[in-house]
């Protein structure tokens, strides 16, 4: 206990200082330092978490959630906002996938950045980042957390916009900023209404708000909803993904560590964190199952038929998240946090491979441009690979376990609100496993098999090259983790026989107890293990379908499928026209609106007009004239002035 | 009568006094070691009076963890050490190493980088500290003509610009009125009293008179003198209408000195008179009629309507300056108005929070109002020692530096949230609001705080939206690096008072000592 | 026979100090505003505070109104540079302050009753205003300190500064 109150600080303090020593003075260090510097910033932390984890471990079951209080920070009448860190089972996970990934991704860069001249803006971003993701964990009340959201927000708009050079990239940044503006508004409305029928944004309390039913239906779908908004925004769901695959103009393993591992997870980590205000509306969380399953699919197809190796991954990832919030939606919490854990090893995998593959081809991100890299550089794609075979989910590897995990559960859990609910949930994840399986492997052939490489360039194929070691040293651990990350978690048939493999579940369970004993589950155990091998199939027939297409020289099927299927094929092409869609809201909406009527009108003529230049500009003009007459730089005047002020207030005191 | 003290007593005692005894004795190495150093050594005067300013800062601390609540009265009586007149202290020699921080290059720009200044500045340091530990009122007066006299000369440091002559001579003149005027006061009391010892004087009135009324039959003289001192203080702080002096002074002073005394005259002046009123002018005799209610014509109610007066005239005057050293001065004026709601929140209410947050808006206003002073120092052109509106066109491509910094400060001092200027407002007038009676002058600061957001707003306007119209004129600013080091950390507190302002806020209220709740 | 004194030198201070304001040519000035100390001086000789009255003529009438004539001299006004100024219409306005002050002084000084104690029971000790007292006053004994001997370290100090401010205002070089 006191060992985890001691160290559990330094673990947000390494990142800040590292963030502040890099940012302030790294001009002045060679690169050596920097990335020591950095490095040092994450890997620290993770060594302590290490050690506390174990410290956790070894405190009773009840007991293993232990607040630190740094300060007192808010203090206004009923609200008292501390600054203190929360470490449970929960935050606990979280704090190892982000320091423990973030090292390595960090270790990557160096082999990744190591010709940028913003070497030191860099790492001094990633360790905002870091420290910002920390802090939403960590924070023991919303309002941390929401610090936190806001500070990794920062970190992901400054590194999206990271080659700000180029205006593309520039205003996929902003594009990203704008998008998470609006889930942001809702969050803090949540935030407010919370506060003001609670009365206090810790989480304890909040628990114990919503336990004791102070919190009521209603009130809990409003909140709720509010903060699911907040998480659409921030975890690139419907209908606030579109800046997820903007946000690939940044560096890649940036898209390795933000858009795919640890941010875009904190909508998921959130709703977890609150499940307690989130179980109390079946609403809400059918809602969630939807929209998770909706955008898991519609993510899915989109990324059919993209041609851009790290768009694939992209739209992979919203797809992914959305089975993450399909989990979340049907009151498997610990299935999502479970997909999160695996998720997180496979896509940083996937997405460091891809790194290592634009490194290799100078910059080329076009799949159809590449092709026959599987002898050219080796090590990225065994990895990649194994990374692909993990998030197809088949067996011994980790994404299966997860995906099964919650594809079983949103079958098995009952709905209150629609009864058809959980059937057609589990058809809409099947379909996108199948679908998921089908553009995993296409990226996988089209990249590394399927004949000579097709780049246009002959310097560029003849430049092919492996990258270097701290590169492939951070894919290695994070290829190995996506095959085992798996086993910390066994299926349940399996786990019945062998309980204490089961570990993830029972780890989190405590944290989780209220939501159990609220969701029943409706099928026997037993009818897991033939889900589990119709999504296998599946799985494999997509395999098959991707490797009879795409295994060779691009064959002539899947062209000619595109050609008869032309409208899909556009349709999916253009992302469901969802961009122009909102183009045109904001066109019609904001822009002419603000511009007709809000500039032209209100501020020009009334408020600029008419009251600035009309009642401010004269009256301050006139009382500015009056009362500098007094003002006349003559000393003696001045002297008068106070003494007949003097003498004035002594008549008045006097009688 | 207090029995003699022996001379050895007498040094001991003297301890107390370590902070100041090392400020009094830097400024004379410092005056010896311009006599005798070389020219190209000068550079190192600024380091070195920031260091004794440090060893200063560090004997208050030791001070502090050494003095107990009720505080030493030492030197018969005429010194009183508590935690107050320490926080208030170590605020001072904050100010001061800005200061010379932000000095040092600033002299050596306008050629006359000599240890005058800065043994100046020590000095009235000195007066401004002793002033702050008394409960003397002769003490106070020496004090206040300690630390004026230097101001006085540093005021008027750019001898060859008539300006800075002028506001000197200017400031020399109107505050030699107010001493006057003052020391009437104090004479007046002591005719009275025969004693210039706060308590004294309080139980001295405490067990004569019964109200307002009663005094002003039978003792006008009492009243007379009240307010005469009171008129002294008002001049310090800037109050209208004794503020006339402040846009012409502020103007025409160095830029640097023009932001050590917009905070280190006020704050001296506020603390010296919030120790004035609690201790002496708000014996109930001096604030109630006979009913028990405040006496319509007591100096609560002078002060009330002078708050009024200034909160309102100061913003709108300041909406129509040019000059954004004389908007500053307006907006110190303004400033003054919050501070005195303070005094006031605390003389009815006597609660902890009143008296923290009057520490706490101080605190927040010597960063937001010293590093606003020290970033016009540097955009300032050579040469005409003052800075208008249009000088700052284009700032923001000069130097993103200072602009960011200088957007902390002024978004402080208009009140915007996360800054501490907020916080510093935000707990003031809340304790303000809490005494019900205070209500409409909460009210009238916050919509005259709205008047200030415009033409505190209107600086950034000019600094970030209009360019100038040559390209030639943009130069970057070089900030030589104390200057630098001097805002950033200004800016960097500002910010961390915002941010933080819980923990500084209830130590601000634990540092009351046992002369405020008796 | 003190109240005779102090009524004397007293309508005599009051008078110089008229002339001093009313005065043209500075010099004439100066010259009341000196013989204005004298009359001081007398008041507090009346006062049986000798010391103080001798050191008000030694260093007011002595040293210091010696240096503003200096000043005057240096000056060298022409008699048409101070004697243009004429009465005006807006110098009533400190006229009538004047009045004014005066009037609520006089008015509250008469009505106060501590003032009129005094006068009844005012009791000074026996070496009252002797060179002696002060010098306990201010330097204490051999083996004492005095009361006010550490503001009169203070005003040393504030001397000081003043000596450094003048030497920084008026000096030609730097």
């Amino acid at each position: 206990m006191d060992t985890i109150r001691g160290w559990l600080p330094y673990i947000l303090l390494f990142p800040l200082m590292g963030m502040l020593i890099n940012g302030i003075l790294g001009n002045y260090f060679s690169k050596k330092w920097i990335h020591r510097i950095a490095i040092a910033a994450v890997l620290i932390p993770f060594v302590i978490m290490t050690t506390l984890f174990f410290s956790l471990q070894s405190l009773p079951e009840e007991s293993r959630s232990v607040i630190v209080h740094i300060a007192s920070w808010i203090e206004v009448g009923y609200l008292k906002i501390s600054f203190s860190l929360l470490l449970d089972q929960l935050s606990a996970i979280m704090v190892m996938i982000i320091t423990g990934i973030g090292t390595l991704i960090h270790i990557y860069s160096v082999g990744y950045m190591h010709k940028d001249s913003s070497y030191s803006r860099y790492f001094t971003y990633l360790n905002l980042f870091i420290f910002a993701m920390l802090m939403l964990v960590l924070g023991s009340n919303i309002l941390m957390m929401f610090i936190g959201w806001e500070g990794v927000g920062l970190a992901s708009y400054l590194l999206i916009g990271f080659y700000f050079q180029e205006d593309s990239k520039a205003s996929a940044g902003k594009k990203a900023f704008i998008t998470n503006r609006v889930g942001d508004f809702a969050f803090l409305i949540g935030i407010f209404i919370l506060l003001f029928v609670v009365g206090s944004l810790d989480f304890a309390e909040i628990r114990e708000a919503s336990n004791t039913g102070v919190i009521t239906g209603v009130v809990a779908t409003i909140i709720t909803l509010m903060f699911f908004i907040g998480a659409t925004g921030k975890s690139a769901q419907i209908p606030l993904y579109v800046w997820l695959p903007d946000a690939m103009a940044g560096p890649t393993p940036v898209s390795a560590l933000i858009h795919a591992a640890t941010m875009v997870t904190a909508g998921i980590y959130m709703i977890s964190r609150l499940h307690f205000l989130f179980i109390l509306s079946p609403f809400t969380m059918s809602i969630i199952a939807i929209i998770g399953a909706l955008t898991a699919f519609f993510a899915a197809t989109i990324a059919l038929v993209q041609t851009d190796i790290k768009k694939v991954l992209a739209y992979s990832t919203v797809s992914q998240l959305g089975y993450m919030f399909l989990a979340v939606g049907v009151g498997a919490f610990p299935a999502a946090m479970l997909h999160l854990v695996t998720h997180a090893f496979f896509k940083a995998t996937l997405f460091l491979g891809a790194g290592s593959v634009i490194h290799a081809m100078s910059d080329e991100q076009d799949i159809m441009n590449m092709g026959g890299l599987k002898d050219k550089i080796k090590t990225t794609h065994k990895t990649f690979l194994f990374a692909t075979i993990a998030i197809t989910g088949v067996l011994p590897f980790s994404g299966f376990i997860s995906k099964d995990e919650i594809l079983w559960r949103a079958f098995a859990t009952g709905n209150g609100v629609i009864s058809n609910l959980p059937i057609l949930l589990w058809i809409v994840g099947i379909i996108t496993a199948m679908l998921t399986s089908f553009y995993m492997w296409r990226l996988y052939f089209l990249v590394f098999h399927s004949g000579q490489t097709r780049h246009q360039d002959e310097r560029v194929i003849a430049h092919i090259h492996e990258s270097p070691l701290s590169m492939r040293l951070a894919l290695w651990i994070l290829a190995g983790l996506s095959i085992v990350g798996g086993y910390i978690a066994l299926p349940h048939f399996i786990a019945h026989s062998a309980p204490i493999i089961h570990s993830f579940q029972n780890w989190l369970d405590p944290y989780f107890s209220t939501s159990i004993e609220n969701t029943k589950i409706v099928h026997s155990a037993s009818m897991e293990a033939i889900f589990m091998f119709v999504s296998w199939g599946l799985a494999l027939f997509s395999f098959f379908w991707a490797k009879k297409w795409y295994f060779k020289e691009k064959s002539i099927t899947s062209t000619m499928w595109a050609n008869s299927f032309k409208t899909v094929y556009n349709i999916l092409q253009k992302k469901y026209y969802v961009d122009e869609f909102y183009y045109w809201l904001i066109d019609i909406f904001i822009i002419k609106f603000s511009h007709k009527i809000l500039w032209r009108t209100v501020d020009f003529v009334l408020i600029d007009g008419f009251l600035i230049r009309g009642i401010i500009g004269w009256g301050t003009y006139i009382t500015g004239r009056v009362l500098s007459i007094f003002q006349n730089g003559n000393l003696q005047f001045y002297v008068i002035t106070m003494v007949a002020a003097i003498m004035a207030i002594f008549y008045w005191m006097i009688w | 009568m207090i029995d003699n003290i022996s001379t050895i007593h007498f040094l001991k005692e003297m301890l107390y006094l370590i902070p100041l005894l090392i400020l009094v004795f830097s400024s004379m190495i410092i005056l010896l070691v311009d006599v005798f150093a070389e020219s190209s050594n000068k550079r190192y005067l600024a380091p070195l009076t920031s260091l004794f300013l440090i060893f200063s800062a560090i004997s208050i601390f030791w001070l502090y963890k050494y003095i107990p609540k009720s505080g030493v009265k030492i030197l018969y009586n005429m010194v009183y050490v508590d935690h107050f007149s320490l926080v208030i202290s170590a605020m001072l020699i904050i100010a001061a190493i800005i200061t010379v921080w932000i000095s040092s290059d600033y002299l050596e720009r306008y050629g006359i980088a000599i240890g005058e200044f800065y043994s100046l500045l020590l000095i009235s340091l000195t007066g401004m500290i002793l002033m702050v530990s008394t409960t003397n009122l002769f003490t106070m007066f020496v004090a206040l003509e300690l630390f004026s006299i230097p101001i006085y000369v540093l005021a008027g440091f750019f001898r060859v610009y008539g300006k800075s002559i002028e506001s000197s001579i200017k400031y020399f003149i109107s505050g030699s009125v107010a001493s006057a005027i003052m020391l009437y006061g104090i004479a007046l009391f002591y005719g009275v009293f025969g004693t210039v010892e706060f308590s004294e004087i309080e139980r001295h009135i405490f067990n004569h008179y019964d109200s307002v009324a009663q005094i002003a039959k039978t003792e006008p003289l009492l009243i007379l003198g009240t307010l005469l001192i009171m008129a002294g203080f008002l001049f310090k702080t800037a109050m209208i209408p004794f503020h006339m002096w402040t846009p012409d002074i502020y103007e025409g002073a160095p830029t640097t000195v023009t932001g050590f005394m917009g905070f280190a005259v006020k704050a001296t002046s506020f603390a010296a008179f919030f120790r004035v009123v609690v201790s002496i002018f708000n014996t109930p005799s001096l604030v109630y009629s006979e009913n028990g209610t405040i006496s319509p014509s007591s100096w609560i109610n002078v002060i009330y309507v002078l708050i009024i007066i200034t909160l309102i005239v100061s913003n709108l005057i300041a909406m129509s300056q040019r000059n954004v050293k004389r908007m500053l001065a307006y907006s110190s004026i303004s400033h003054a108005a919050y501070l005195m709601i303070a005094i006031l929140t605390f003389s009815l209410s006597k609660t902890k929070d009143s008296y923290g947050s009057l520490l706490f808006y101080l605190l927040t206003y010597l960063f937001a109002s010293i590093g606003a002073f020290a970033v016009l120092s540097i955009f300032e052109k050579n040469g005409s020692n003052s800075v208008t509106l249009e000088n700052l066109n284009g700032a923001s491509k000069r130097s993103p530096f200072l602009v960011a910094s200088m957007l902390i400060f002024i978004f402080s001092m208009a009140g915007v949230p996360p800054f501490g200027g907020f916080f510093g407002k935000f707990y003031l007038l809340k304790s303000a609001f809490v005494d019900g009676s205070l209500s409409t002058l909460v009210l009238i600061a916050v919509i005259t705080s709205v008047i200030g957001a415009f033409y505190y707003l209107r600086v950034l306007v000019f600094m970030f939206m209009k360019d100038v119209e040559s390209d030639e004129n943009i130069e970057t600013l070089n900030v030589p690096f104390l200057g630098k080091l001097a805002i950033a950390l200004s800016a960097i507190a500002v910010v961390y008072l915002g941010v933080f302002p819980n923990s500084l806020i209830q130590f601000m209220g634990e540092t009351i000592s046992n002369f405020f709740i008796k | 026979m003190g109240v005779y004194i102090f009524y004397l030198f007293g309508t005599g201070l009051i008078a110089t100090s008229i002339v001093a304001i009313l005065m043209k040519n500075p010099v004439h000035s100066v010259l009341s505003v000196v013989s204005s100390f004298f009359f001081l001086a007398g008041i507090y000789a009346g006062l049986s505070m000798q010391f103080l009255a001798v050191i008000q003529i030694l260093v007011y009438a002595g040293a210091i109104m010696v240096l503003f004539i200096f000043i005057i001299m240096l000056f060298d006004l022409q008699k048409s540079e101070y004697s243009k100024d004429r009465f005006l219409w807006r110098d009533l306005v400190p006229l009538a302050l004047i009045l004014i002050t005066a009037a609520g002084f006089i008015s509250a000084i008469s009505r106060s009753e501590s003032i009129k104690n005094y006068v009844a029971n005012a009791k000074l000790p026996s070496n009252f205003g002797s060179v002696s007292a002060v010098s306990f006053e201010f330097f204490g004994t051999s083996n004492s300190v005095g009361r006010f001997s550490f503001l009169f370290e203070v005003i040393s100090i504030l001397l000081l500064s003043a000596i450094v401010g003048a030497v920084v205002l008026a000096k030609r070089k730097l």
